[in-house]
Protein backbone atom coordinates (compact mmCIF):
# COMPACT_ATOMS: atom_id res chain seq x y z
CA UNK A 1 0.00 0.00 0.00
CA UNK A 2 1.60 3.32 -1.31
CA UNK A 3 1.66 6.23 1.47
CA UNK A 4 0.86 8.62 -1.16
CA UNK A 5 -2.70 6.90 -2.16
CA UNK A 6 -3.77 7.29 1.68
CA UNK A 7 -2.85 10.75 1.84
CA UNK A 8 -4.74 11.25 -1.23
CA UNK A 9 -7.85 9.30 0.06
CA UNK A 10 -7.44 11.46 3.48
CA UNK A 11 -7.05 14.61 1.78
CA UNK A 12 -10.20 13.93 -0.74
CA UNK A 13 -12.26 13.65 2.26
CA UNK A 14 -11.31 16.88 3.70
CA UNK A 15 -11.42 19.13 0.40
CA UNK A 16 -12.06 17.65 -2.43
CA UNK A 17 -15.40 15.76 -1.50
CA UNK A 18 -16.07 16.80 1.81
CA UNK A 19 -19.25 15.84 2.48
CA UNK A 20 -20.78 19.01 3.93
CA UNK A 21 -19.89 21.50 1.49
CA UNK A 22 -19.28 19.20 -1.45
CA UNK A 23 -21.58 16.27 -1.20
CA UNK A 24 -24.27 18.31 1.01
CA UNK A 25 -24.80 14.68 2.89
CA UNK A 26 -25.65 14.25 6.30
CA UNK A 27 -27.78 17.78 6.67
CA UNK A 28 -30.26 16.84 9.44
CA UNK A 29 -27.58 16.35 12.07
CA UNK A 30 -25.66 19.78 10.36
CA UNK A 31 -28.75 21.91 11.10
CA UNK A 32 -30.06 20.84 14.00
CA UNK A 33 -26.99 20.23 16.78
CA UNK A 34 -24.64 22.98 15.09
CA UNK A 35 -25.93 26.17 17.34
CA UNK A 36 -23.23 25.73 19.68
CA UNK A 37 -19.61 24.95 18.74
CA UNK A 38 -19.21 22.18 21.66
CA UNK A 39 -21.68 20.42 19.54
CA UNK A 40 -20.36 20.76 16.46
CA UNK A 41 -17.08 18.94 17.60
CA UNK A 42 -18.64 16.80 19.05
CA UNK A 43 -20.93 15.27 17.03
CA UNK A 44 -18.46 15.38 14.36
CA UNK A 45 -15.76 12.91 16.28
CA UNK A 46 -18.40 10.64 16.98
CA UNK A 47 -19.35 10.17 13.50
CA UNK A 48 -15.19 10.24 12.91
CA UNK A 49 -15.74 7.42 15.47
CA UNK A 50 -18.14 5.42 13.51
CA UNK A 51 -16.82 5.80 9.62
CA UNK A 52 -13.24 4.77 10.50
CA UNK A 53 -14.38 1.81 12.25
CA UNK A 54 -17.51 0.45 10.17
CA UNK A 55 -15.96 1.08 7.00
CA UNK A 56 -13.11 -1.27 7.93
CA UNK A 57 -14.78 -3.72 9.18
CA UNK A 58 -16.81 -3.40 6.33
CA UNK A 59 -14.20 -3.39 4.05
CA UNK A 60 -12.87 -6.32 5.55
CA UNK A 61 -15.86 -8.35 5.69
CA UNK A 62 -16.44 -7.34 1.97
CA UNK A 63 -15.82 -10.83 0.30
CA UNK A 64 -17.65 -12.55 3.75
CA UNK A 65 -21.01 -10.24 2.99
CA UNK A 66 -23.01 -11.64 0.07
CA UNK A 67 -24.31 -9.06 -2.16
CA UNK A 68 -27.71 -9.65 -1.78
CA UNK A 69 -27.72 -8.88 2.36
CA UNK A 70 -25.38 -5.72 1.99
CA UNK A 71 -27.74 -3.28 3.43
CA UNK A 72 -28.59 -5.46 6.39
CA UNK A 73 -24.99 -6.41 7.05
CA UNK A 74 -24.22 -2.72 6.72
CA UNK A 75 -26.79 -1.72 9.02
CA UNK A 76 -25.60 -4.09 11.85
CA UNK A 77 -22.16 -3.29 11.58
CA UNK A 78 -22.76 0.72 11.54
CA UNK A 79 -25.40 0.19 14.42
CA UNK A 80 -23.04 -1.82 16.91
CA UNK A 81 -20.41 1.12 16.74
CA UNK A 82 -22.88 3.60 17.13
CA UNK A 83 -24.18 1.99 20.12
CA UNK A 84 -20.76 2.05 21.25
CA UNK A 85 -19.95 5.13 20.50
CA UNK A 86 -23.65 6.21 22.69
CA UNK A 87 -22.37 3.90 25.59
CA UNK A 88 -19.06 5.42 25.93
CA UNK A 89 -20.46 9.12 25.72
CA UNK A 90 -23.37 8.38 28.40
CA UNK A 91 -20.72 6.68 30.78
CA UNK A 92 -17.61 9.01 30.66
CA UNK A 93 -19.44 12.05 28.80
CA UNK A 94 -22.35 12.88 30.43
CA UNK A 95 -23.24 16.67 30.14
CA UNK A 96 -22.52 16.26 26.15
CA UNK A 97 -24.77 13.04 25.78
CA UNK A 98 -27.15 15.53 27.52
CA UNK A 99 -27.01 17.98 24.91
CA UNK A 100 -26.64 16.00 22.01
CA UNK A 101 -29.37 13.49 22.70
CA UNK A 102 -30.82 11.78 20.17
CA UNK A 103 -29.11 12.68 17.58
CA UNK A 104 -26.08 10.35 18.56
CA UNK A 105 -28.44 7.15 17.88
CA UNK A 106 -29.47 9.05 14.39
CA UNK A 107 -25.51 8.62 13.53
CA UNK A 108 -27.24 4.65 12.41
CA UNK A 109 -28.70 6.67 9.48
CA UNK A 110 -26.16 9.54 8.86
CA UNK A 111 -25.96 9.07 5.22
CA UNK A 112 -22.44 10.23 4.88
CA UNK A 113 -21.74 6.47 6.93
CA UNK A 114 -24.13 4.36 4.52
CA UNK A 115 -22.61 6.45 1.40
CA UNK A 116 -19.22 5.47 2.20
CA UNK A 117 -20.12 2.14 3.13
CA UNK A 118 -22.08 1.13 -0.29
CA UNK A 119 -19.07 3.52 -2.62
CA UNK A 120 -15.87 3.33 -0.89
CA UNK A 121 -15.35 0.33 1.49
CA UNK A 122 -17.35 -2.21 0.12
CA UNK A 123 -14.69 -2.08 -3.15
CA UNK A 124 -11.73 -0.84 -1.79
CA UNK A 125 -9.12 -2.88 0.87
CA UNK A 126 -9.25 -2.16 5.16
CA UNK A 127 -6.39 0.48 5.21
CA UNK A 128 -7.70 2.74 2.15
CA UNK A 129 -11.48 2.06 3.55
CA UNK A 130 -10.27 3.36 7.01
CA UNK A 131 -8.63 6.12 5.95
CA UNK A 132 -11.22 7.02 3.68
CA UNK A 133 -13.41 7.09 7.06
CA UNK A 134 -11.17 9.20 8.50
CA UNK A 135 -10.95 12.18 5.56
CA UNK A 136 -14.37 11.92 5.54
CA UNK A 137 -15.32 11.91 9.51
CA UNK A 138 -12.69 14.86 9.70
CA UNK A 139 -14.02 17.19 6.78
CA UNK A 140 -17.53 16.32 8.28
CA UNK A 141 -16.33 17.59 11.64
CA UNK A 142 -14.16 20.39 10.28
CA UNK A 143 -17.56 21.72 8.39
CA UNK A 144 -19.75 21.39 11.36
CA UNK A 145 -17.74 23.09 13.88
CA UNK A 146 -17.10 26.32 11.42
CA UNK A 147 -20.63 26.52 10.92
CA UNK A 148 -22.02 25.64 14.57
CA UNK A 149 -18.78 28.68 15.42
CA UNK A 150 -20.57 31.01 13.08
CA UNK A 151 -24.31 30.59 14.54
CA UNK A 152 -22.75 30.79 17.93
CA UNK A 153 -21.17 33.71 17.40
CA UNK A 154 -24.19 34.86 16.09
CA UNK A 155 -26.81 33.77 18.20
CA UNK A 156 -25.38 33.91 21.66
CA UNK A 157 -22.17 36.45 21.37
CA UNK A 158 -19.53 33.33 22.16
CA UNK A 159 -17.22 30.50 20.97
CA UNK A 160 -17.07 27.48 22.75
CA UNK A 161 -18.82 29.37 25.58
CA UNK A 162 -15.75 32.01 25.51
CA UNK A 163 -17.02 35.83 24.47
CA UNK A 164 -15.91 36.96 21.69
CA UNK A 165 -18.53 40.22 20.68
CA UNK A 166 -18.18 43.60 22.28
CA UNK A 167 -21.02 44.83 24.79
CA UNK A 168 -23.34 46.51 22.79
CA UNK A 169 -23.68 43.27 20.74
CA UNK A 170 -27.27 42.14 20.91
CA UNK A 171 -27.52 38.04 19.60
CA UNK A 172 -29.77 37.33 16.84
CA UNK A 173 -31.93 34.83 18.09
CA UNK A 174 -32.84 33.29 14.59
CA UNK A 175 -29.16 32.30 14.42
CA UNK A 176 -29.58 29.31 16.89
CA UNK A 177 -32.60 28.18 15.34
CA UNK A 178 -33.11 25.59 12.78
CA UNK A 179 -34.30 28.38 10.51
CA UNK A 180 -31.45 30.72 11.17
CA UNK A 181 -29.31 26.87 10.69
CA UNK A 182 -30.95 26.71 6.95
CA UNK A 183 -30.01 30.06 5.95
CA UNK A 184 -26.16 30.73 7.26
CA UNK A 185 -25.52 26.97 6.10
CA UNK A 186 -26.61 28.42 2.70
CA UNK A 187 -24.81 31.50 2.99
CA UNK A 188 -21.52 29.15 4.28
CA UNK A 189 -21.85 27.14 0.98
CA UNK A 190 -22.01 29.54 -0.95
CA UNK A 191 -18.98 31.26 0.54
CA UNK A 192 -16.55 27.71 0.39
CA UNK A 193 -18.10 27.69 -3.32
CA UNK A 194 -17.09 31.24 -4.49
CA UNK A 195 -13.52 30.88 -2.87
CA UNK A 196 -12.68 27.31 -4.43
CA UNK A 197 -14.04 27.91 -7.94
CA UNK A 198 -11.87 31.22 -7.40
CA UNK A 199 -8.64 29.06 -6.29
CA UNK A 200 -9.90 26.65 -9.30
CA UNK A 201 -9.67 29.63 -11.72
CA UNK A 202 -6.42 30.81 -10.72
CA UNK A 203 -4.36 27.41 -10.62
CA UNK A 204 -6.09 27.37 -14.69
CA UNK A 205 -5.01 31.15 -15.21
CA UNK A 206 -0.92 30.02 -14.05
CA UNK A 207 -0.76 26.93 -16.49
CA UNK B 1 -34.65 -21.79 0.00
CA UNK B 2 -31.67 -23.20 0.22
CA UNK B 3 -30.24 -19.82 -0.17
CA UNK B 4 -32.55 -17.66 1.48
CA UNK B 5 -31.48 -20.17 4.58
CA UNK B 6 -27.91 -19.32 4.00
CA UNK B 7 -28.13 -16.11 4.13
CA UNK B 8 -30.24 -15.91 6.67
CA UNK B 9 -27.58 -17.37 8.70
CA UNK B 10 -24.97 -15.19 7.40
CA UNK B 11 -26.44 -12.00 9.28
CA UNK B 12 -26.96 -13.80 12.01
CA UNK B 13 -23.41 -14.66 12.18
CA UNK B 14 -22.95 -11.04 11.82
CA UNK B 15 -25.65 -10.20 14.49
CA UNK B 16 -24.35 -12.51 17.08
CA UNK B 17 -20.37 -11.07 16.95
CA UNK B 18 -22.40 -7.71 16.93
CA UNK B 19 -24.09 -8.88 20.17
CA UNK B 20 -20.67 -9.73 21.84
CA UNK B 21 -18.75 -6.38 21.47
CA UNK B 22 -22.18 -4.32 22.67
CA UNK B 23 -21.87 -7.14 25.46
CA UNK B 24 -17.95 -6.59 26.29
CA UNK B 25 -18.75 -2.65 26.01
CA UNK B 26 -21.54 -2.76 28.21
CA UNK B 27 -19.45 -4.74 30.86
CA UNK B 28 -17.38 -1.55 31.39
CA UNK B 29 -20.07 1.40 31.06
CA UNK B 30 -23.14 0.07 32.93
CA UNK B 31 -21.46 1.29 36.32
CA UNK B 32 -20.82 4.49 34.87
CA UNK B 33 -24.19 4.87 33.41
CA UNK B 34 -25.56 4.02 36.39
CA UNK B 35 -23.49 6.51 38.79
CA UNK B 36 -24.58 9.43 36.10
CA UNK B 37 -28.10 8.71 36.21
CA UNK B 38 -27.91 8.64 40.38
CA UNK B 39 -26.03 11.61 40.67
CA UNK B 40 -28.19 13.08 37.74
CA UNK B 41 -31.54 11.88 40.26
CA UNK B 42 -29.54 13.23 43.57
CA UNK B 43 -29.07 16.56 42.46
CA UNK B 44 -31.92 18.34 43.77
CA UNK B 45 -31.11 16.80 47.50
CA UNK B 46 -27.43 17.91 46.85
CA UNK B 47 -28.57 21.26 46.18
CA UNK B 48 -30.04 21.24 49.55
CA UNK B 49 -27.48 19.58 51.83
CA UNK B 50 -24.73 18.88 50.11
CA UNK B 51 -22.42 15.79 48.95
CA UNK B 52 -23.70 12.46 50.32
CA UNK B 53 -25.20 8.99 49.85
CA UNK B 54 -29.35 9.33 49.97
CA UNK B 55 -31.14 6.86 51.06
CA UNK B 56 -35.20 6.98 50.84
CA UNK B 57 -36.85 6.41 54.52
CA UNK B 58 -40.21 4.46 55.30
CA UNK B 59 -41.91 6.97 57.56
CA UNK B 60 -45.45 7.70 58.47
CA UNK B 61 -46.31 11.01 56.68
CA UNK B 62 -50.14 10.72 56.72
CA UNK B 63 -51.49 14.27 58.44
CA UNK B 64 -48.56 15.49 56.28
CA UNK B 65 -50.46 16.40 53.02
CA UNK B 66 -47.34 18.51 51.30
CA UNK B 67 -44.73 15.63 51.65
CA UNK B 68 -43.66 13.64 48.66
CA UNK B 69 -41.04 11.76 50.20
CA UNK B 70 -38.54 11.88 52.70
CA UNK B 71 -34.90 11.25 52.04
CA UNK B 72 -31.90 10.42 54.76
CA UNK B 73 -28.72 12.13 54.04
CA UNK B 74 -26.02 9.73 54.72
CA UNK B 75 -22.39 10.32 55.52
CA UNK B 76 -19.01 8.07 54.34
CA UNK B 77 -19.49 6.19 57.42
CA UNK B 78 -23.60 5.55 56.84
CA UNK B 79 -24.81 8.17 60.05
CA UNK B 80 -27.71 9.88 58.98
CA UNK B 81 -26.47 13.57 59.15
CA UNK B 82 -30.04 15.32 58.09
CA UNK B 83 -32.90 14.52 56.05
CA UNK B 84 -34.16 16.28 52.49
CA UNK B 85 -37.51 16.06 52.01
CA UNK B 86 -39.39 16.21 48.44
CA UNK B 87 -42.55 18.63 48.86
CA UNK B 88 -45.13 19.44 46.56
CA UNK B 89 -47.88 22.37 47.30
CA UNK B 90 -50.62 23.96 45.80
CA UNK B 91 -49.42 27.37 44.62
CA UNK B 92 -51.35 30.20 42.33
CA UNK B 93 -51.51 28.31 38.72
CA UNK B 94 -51.10 24.03 39.61
CA UNK B 95 -48.09 22.54 42.31
CA UNK B 96 -45.20 23.87 43.44
CA UNK B 97 -42.22 20.83 43.99
CA UNK B 98 -39.67 21.73 46.28
CA UNK B 99 -37.03 20.22 48.00
CA UNK B 100 -35.79 21.34 51.85
CA UNK B 101 -32.99 20.29 53.18
CA UNK B 102 -32.75 19.87 56.77
CA UNK B 103 -29.97 19.22 59.14
CA UNK B 104 -29.34 19.60 63.35
CA UNK B 105 -33.42 19.90 63.28
CA UNK B 106 -32.66 23.62 61.46
CA UNK B 107 -33.41 24.32 57.68
CA UNK B 108 -30.12 23.96 55.30
CA UNK B 109 -31.14 25.54 51.80
CA UNK B 110 -34.50 25.43 49.82
CA UNK B 111 -34.98 24.75 46.39
CA UNK B 112 -37.43 24.95 44.36
CA UNK B 113 -37.41 22.11 41.69
CA UNK B 114 -40.75 23.25 39.41
CA UNK B 115 -43.84 24.85 38.93
CA UNK B 116 -46.10 26.77 36.75
CA UNK B 117 -46.40 29.87 38.36
CA UNK B 118 -46.68 33.07 36.91
CA UNK B 119 -43.89 33.95 34.25
CA UNK B 120 -41.12 37.00 36.15
CA UNK B 121 -43.77 37.49 38.71
CA UNK B 122 -41.47 37.04 42.20
CA UNK B 123 -38.16 35.57 39.49
CA UNK B 124 -35.67 38.12 40.66
CA UNK B 125 -37.02 37.49 44.45
CA UNK B 126 -36.94 33.81 44.64
CA UNK B 127 -33.08 33.34 45.16
CA UNK B 128 -33.30 35.94 47.91
CA UNK B 129 -36.71 34.49 49.59
CA UNK B 130 -35.73 30.81 49.62
CA UNK B 131 -32.58 32.16 51.22
CA UNK B 132 -34.37 33.93 54.14
CA UNK B 133 -35.73 30.09 55.42
CA UNK B 134 -31.97 28.61 55.99
CA UNK B 135 -31.81 28.67 59.89
CA UNK B 136 -34.86 27.79 60.66
CA UNK B 137 -35.94 25.76 63.14
CA UNK B 138 -39.39 26.24 63.96
CA UNK B 139 -42.44 25.15 61.72
CA UNK B 140 -44.48 28.55 62.99
CA UNK B 141 -40.89 30.70 61.99
CA UNK B 142 -41.30 29.34 58.63
CA UNK B 143 -44.72 30.81 58.43
CA UNK B 144 -43.22 34.10 59.27
CA UNK B 145 -40.87 34.47 56.94
CA UNK B 146 -41.51 37.80 54.97
CA UNK B 147 -43.10 36.80 51.37
CA UNK B 148 -41.94 37.84 47.28
CA UNK B 149 -43.99 41.17 46.99
CA UNK B 150 -46.11 39.88 43.76
CA UNK B 151 -46.36 36.67 44.55
CA UNK B 152 -47.78 36.36 48.08
CA UNK B 153 -49.68 32.74 46.86
CA UNK B 154 -46.89 31.21 45.84
CA UNK B 155 -44.93 32.31 48.41
CA UNK B 156 -47.90 30.72 50.85
CA UNK B 157 -47.30 27.61 49.03
CA UNK B 158 -43.30 27.33 49.96
CA UNK B 159 -43.66 28.59 53.15
CA UNK B 160 -46.37 25.79 54.13
CA UNK B 161 -44.28 23.16 52.57
CA UNK B 162 -41.34 24.02 54.78
CA UNK B 163 -43.17 24.41 58.01
CA UNK B 164 -44.88 21.56 56.90
CA UNK B 165 -41.32 19.35 56.46
CA UNK B 166 -40.27 21.10 60.09
CA UNK B 167 -43.27 19.92 61.63
CA UNK B 168 -43.06 16.25 60.35
CA UNK B 169 -38.89 16.30 61.25
CA UNK B 170 -39.38 17.48 64.90
CA UNK B 171 -43.23 15.17 65.98
CA UNK B 172 -41.98 12.26 63.56
CA UNK B 173 -38.29 11.86 62.87
CA UNK B 174 -37.88 13.23 66.53
CA UNK B 175 -35.19 15.65 65.34
CA UNK B 176 -34.89 19.37 66.39
CA UNK B 177 -35.85 21.51 69.33
CA UNK B 178 -39.28 21.13 71.13
CA UNK B 179 -41.92 24.24 71.05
Amino acid sequence: MDFKALKKTLLNGIFNENPTFRLVLGMCPTLSITYQASNGIGMGLATTFVLVFSNLVISLLRNLIPEKIRIPAFIVIIATFVTVVEMVMQAFLPSLYDTLGVFISLIVVNCIIFARAEAFAFKNPPLLSAMDGLGMGLGFTLAITLLSCIRELLGSGTIFGARFMPEWFEPMAIAVQPAGGFILLGLTLATVTALSARSQKRKEAAK
Amino acid sequence: MRETVKLGVRLMLFALAAGLLLAAVNAFTAAPIARNAQLKADAARVAVIGEYAFEPLQTDTSGYDAIVSVYAALDEGGQTVGYVYELSSRGYAGDVALSVGIRDGAVSAVSVSGHTETKGLGTAEEAPFLARFTGIARAQEAQDVDAMSGATVSSSAVKGAVSQALAHARDVLGVGEVE
